[in-house]
């Protein structure tokens, strides 16, 4: 896509952009050894969930996603899943907005701090993380200390093991995956249009709705669709966070390979999962293609 | 909008000066610019003209000094209700808008009624000649297409002050010649003040009332181009613009006449009122003042040298001359004139009137 957005303003067919060094031969040989990862790691095991899934006790059959379609707890799950996902995503594109935002108006000096500073809980293990949601929010936690310390009328409040508790450790989650994409549009913006914006007599405020955020909606709606569907898969997190109604559908999946061991259903859940994630990521692309 | 011709308001610099850290980038200016003038700030790269140019715009504080418009001191108001123009090398077109959205931008922000708006960004277009191209996006057009777009936005809400930053810069010369004249023909037809920033000679001395020759975060000069040009004040404004020919020439007394003599007794030409006997000074002779001689022909200074090197340029031929004394003498002149024939390594007898040399004002330091 970028090759051909080259060629567009180049004049000259897409490919010719490939330098010679680079032939087909050479391109080949460096992208064997994600292939083979990925088909090792991801495809193989996907083929194999696809035939357990349509695999049943006596041969092959739909069985299993009939069954899904008929079981109320799959489309409670299937559909609190999809809500925590979207809340979650919602408010760290909400949170992680303002500070991209503020991240690319500083010097770079500055900004790499600020970028270590948001990848330390990345690398932070999730079961640390969600440990310390815990002794943060529970209800003997630190928040709920401090809020009867200045009598706080309506405390403790209940933020974990709940679906607050989820979103609150999602959302903190997938903060990094979007502050970089919307970091990386913003600071795509040429300065020198916020410079022009100005002296032509715009408000920051008139600059922020008309010309920042239309021109880093595209960077958003990534951020939005990489929190989505990281969202969609979480495990841990509810696992731990979670109350026994927000269960998700990754909880469900291990639920049926481990409780009731039935793999097929196990492997129909992960097959529609999957599909359906697909099924949005192409509907996001198709929407937010650059317009020529 | 032709009305406005002559509401330019002039611009003064009071002392203006910046500091990054310790370190200076600006030395104090004092200049003032008349209404409706088209002032250029010209000098290579480093010379301080885009940060002058940028504290105008209300982009860089400066450290110390005043800015007026007029009689309105504006130095610490911000870029926004200044409500001046400028236009960028890289044009800085909102790329998410089409031309006329572009264009319509500042008025939107003066919440300008819709109907206005149409005919005001209508007019401009017109005025640049892009009328047909309202509704493309930035990328969708050429370099020179963008610039004009970018050209339109900054003169539909009529400032008074226009600033340009290296507008041309990023312009292949034909194009670059092409606007040139156009931006021209616009700053006498809508009459603002109009404070430029190249770092071409040629760009400065055709479009400019005046020019203020920058170097080191200094102004070197502030003059008009054919003074700037035929009476450089130092050796560095005589080598920016064109090209010069210097001589260190020393002042001799002989019979009664004084004359600037380079190395080897070679007669530059007479010496400058009020020099003393013995003074040393640098002198200026742009190649073009200079002639190959015919055999006989004379002329008030003449030198022998042989030719070294060779460039046509079609209308243009440029020698470079090695005089007897080592030193190297350029000459251009049209292609014809007894130019075009001479080659390499040929020895040729040159001339040049007394008027055609310039002996810089002693410096200073």
């Amino acid at each position: 896509m970028l090759l051909a957005r080259e060629g567009g303003t180049g004049g000259l067919p897409g490919l010719a952009f490939v330098p010679r060094r680079y032939r087909p031969t050479a391109i080949a040989g460096l992208l064997t050894p994600g292939i083979a990862v990925m088909t090792v790691g991801f495809l193989t095991p996907l083929a194999i969930a696809l035939w357990t899934s349509l695999h049943g006790a006596g041969g092959w059959s739909i069985d299993a996603y009939m069954a899904l379609a008929g079981s109320t707890l799959f489309w409670r799950v299937m559909s609190g899943t999809f809500q925590i996902a979207l809340l979650s995503s919602i408010a760290a594109l909400l949170l992680g907005y303002p500070l991209a935002l503020h991240m690319s108006q500083r010097s770079p000096k500055v900004r790499r701090v600020l970028m270590m500073l948001v990848l330390i809980p990345f690398w932070t293990s999730i079961l640390v993380k969600s440990y310390a949601f815990i002794v943060l929010f529970g209800r003997e936690g630190l928040l709920n200390q401090a809020l009867r310390a200045w009598y706080f009328p309506f405390g403790p409040l209940d933020l974990m093991f709940n679906r607050t508790g989820v979103g609150i450790a999602m959302a903190h989650q997938v903060i990094p995956f979007v502050v970089f994409p919307l970091l990386t549009s913003m600071l795509q913006v040429d300065r020198n249009v916020y410079r022009a914006a100005e002296i032509m007599g715009a408000s920051p405020y008139t600059i922020f709705w008309r010309v920042t955020l239309p021109l880093t909606l595209p960077g958003a709606a990534a951020a939005f669709l990489i929190a989505f569907t990281l969202g969609l898969g979480a495990y841990i997190t509810p696992a731990l966070l979670g109350g026994r109604r927000d269960l998700m559908i990754a909880n469900l999946i291990d639920f049926r390979l481990r409780e009731t061991l039935d793999w097929p259903a196990a492997s129909a859940i992960a097959i529609t999962l999957t599909g359906l994630v697909c099924a949005l990521i192409a509907l996001a692309r198709r929407v937010s293609r650059p317009q020529h | 909008m032709a009305d406005r011709a002559g509401s330019g308001t002039p611009i003064s610099f009071r002392g203006i000066e910046k500091r990054f850290g310790g370190v200076s980038a600006l030395s104090p200016v004092t200049l003032d610019i008349e209404p409706g003038e088209f002032l250029t700030l010209l000098g290579p790269s480093g010379s301080g003209k885009t940060t002058l140019l940028n504290i105008v715009a209300g982009l860089v504080e400066p450290s110390a000094g005043q800015l007026w418009f007029g009689e309105q001191e504006v130095t610490d108001l911000p870029a926004r209700e200044r409500g001046v123009g400028m236009v960028f090398q890289n044009y800085a077109l909102m790329p998410h808008l089409s031309v006329f959205e572009n264009i319509a931008f500042p008025l939107r922000v003066r919440k300008i009624s819709r109907a206005d708006i149409a005919v005001r960004v209508k007019e401009v277009l017109q005025l640049v000649g892009m009328l047909s191209l309202a509704d493309r996006r930035p990328r969708q057009l050429s370099g020179g297409q963008q610039q004009r777009v970018s050209i339109a936005r900054c003169l539909v809400y009529k400032p008074s002050i226009v600033l340009m930053d290296e507008p041309l810069g990023a312009l292949d010369k034909k194009l670059r010649m092409q606007l040139q004249l156009e931006i021209k023909r616009l700053h006498e037809q809508l009459g603002f003040t109009a404070l430029y920033v190249t770092h071409d000679q040629d760009e400065a001395m055709s479009m400019s009332d005046r020019i203020c020759l920058m170097d080191g975060g200094r102004t070197v000069q502030i003059s008009e181009p054919t003074e700037l040009y035929f009476r450089p004040q130092s050796s560095f404004a005589a080598g920016f613009l064109g090209e010069a020919n210097l001589f260190e020439a020393t002042l001799v007394q002989q019979n009664g006449h004084a004359f600037l003599e380079g190395a080897g007794g070679l007669r530059l030409g007479p010496a400058p009122e009020g020099a003393r006997p013995g003074s040393r000074r640098t002198a200026l002779l742009r190649p073009e003042n200079v002639r190959v001689l015919a055999t006989d022909e004379s002329a008030e200074n003449e030198a022998i040298g042989q030719v070294s090197e060779v460039a046509f340029f079609g209308g243009d031929t440029r020698l470079t001359v090695t005089l007897p004394s080592g030193m190297s003498l350029v000459i251009r002149g049209s292609t014809g004139h007894g130019l075009v024939k001479s080659g390499r390594g040929e020895t040729l007898r040159i001339g040049w009137c007394d008027s055609a040399v310039t002996a810089l004002p002693e410096q200073s330091a």
